[in-house]
């Protein structure tokens, strides 16, 4: 299985990587900044839940729950994706949880995503699709727990799910150039959206 | 990024006030209200910026308002590393999320913040909150 294959591109370019990925995988994306990646998500996000089926998890870091409510239903960028965010809510296709308390808090974050993919298929969903930002990892300077996080789990996953490791430009500089390589090579692609002028 | 720096003529004080917030509408609002008071702002998106700015000119800053969740640079690190080179300088921090004293005990030991700003916040509290920390004796 190929892995560690780093594609560098636009908003739309990376967005389109995105849209087209299968069950099973498990990238990365590179941005550069709260206001690119909320161009990605919230426009994602739309599709999997109107036209895809699908539950979505996200977990923000540099953003509260509450703004990623705001920017999915009142829409954001040139082109707004507003979404009837308490229907999904309501429904459980859309699962909003704050990065720290999703990656340090009591419950296995593991376990529940597993949990998450078995009553997607239980339920008529396709799968699952899952935004999580590595943020809380350098919040706490957790920069190693992050790499052996991200290696504990499988470059593909053998269940219908599509992680997106989400790091801001700006951590993922801290890192070693070790943990980067680590990383990058780790996941079935790295993503890496540019800077627009 | 640098945001811009308002440097009012008519200021009451010739003292600065740095703003730094990864959110650029954020820290455009900061810097706007304030500067409708006629403080002296200098505004930050980027926390290396901003500690470069502080380090070139804390002689005549005043206060710092940080965000605490950045990336690059937590609002705490930013804090300590001001703190560092000006002991005395006040702090405000501004978050959206819940303050947690026991995260707050373990990445700031010692280090005094003035005041805790929690968003979203107006104007009027945001002034009120300025005033105030600018009045503390150090």
């Amino acid at each position: 299985m190929e892995q560690g294959i780093v594609i560098t591109g636009s908003r739309n370019d990376i967005l389109e990587h995105i849209n087209q990925a299968e069950y099973g995988a498990h990238y990365l994306l590179i941005h550069p900044g709260l206001r690119v990646l909320r161009e990605i998500y919230s426009s994602y996000v739309k599709t999997q839940l109107q036209h895809k089926n699908e539950i979505v998890f996200i977990l923000p870091h540099y953003e509260t729950a509450d703004s990623v409510r705001k920017v999915l239903s009142e829409g954001f960028g040139a082109e707004p994706n507003r979404i009837n965010i308490r229907k999904y809510e309501n429904e459980g296709s859309l699962i909003i949880i704050d990065s720290i308390k999703g990656h340090f808090g009591s419950d296995d974050l593991t376990t529940f995503v597993k949990q998450l993919v078995k009553k997607a298929e239980g339920s008529g969903k396709k799968g699952v699709s899952m935004f999580a930002d590595g943020g809380s990892f350098f919040h706490f300077k957790k920069l190693q727990e992050l790499v052996e996080h991200e290696m504990s789990m499988p470059s593909k996953f053998d269940m219908n799910l599509k992680r997106f490791c989400v790091l801001d430009r700006k951590d993922f500089d801290i890192l070693e150039e070790e943990q980067r390589q680590k990383l990058v090579k780790h996941h079935g692609k790295g993503l890496t959206v540019v800077k627009s002028e | 990024m640098a945001v811009s720096n308002t440097n009012n003529n008519n200021s009451s004080n010739s003292k600065f006030i740095l703003a730094l917030d990864d959110e650029i509408d954020i820290v455009t609002l900061i810097e706007q209200s304030l500067q409708n008071y006629e403080y002296s702002i200098f505004a930050f998106t980027d926390p290396v910026l901003a500690l470069d700015h502080f380090n070139s000119n804390f002689k005549d800053c005043s206060l710092i308002i940080s965000d605490i969740r950045m990336p690059g640079m937590t609002g705490y690190d930013f804090v300590k590393k001001v703190k560092r080179i000006k002991t005395e300088v006040k702090v405000i921090l501004m978050t959206a999320f819940e303050i947690n004293d026991i995260e707050l005990d373990r990445c700031l030991p010692d280090i005094k913040i003035d005041f805790f700003l929690q968003k979203p916040f107006s104007i009027q509290q945001l002034k009120y909150m300025v005033e105030k920390t600018l009045q503390l004796k150090v």
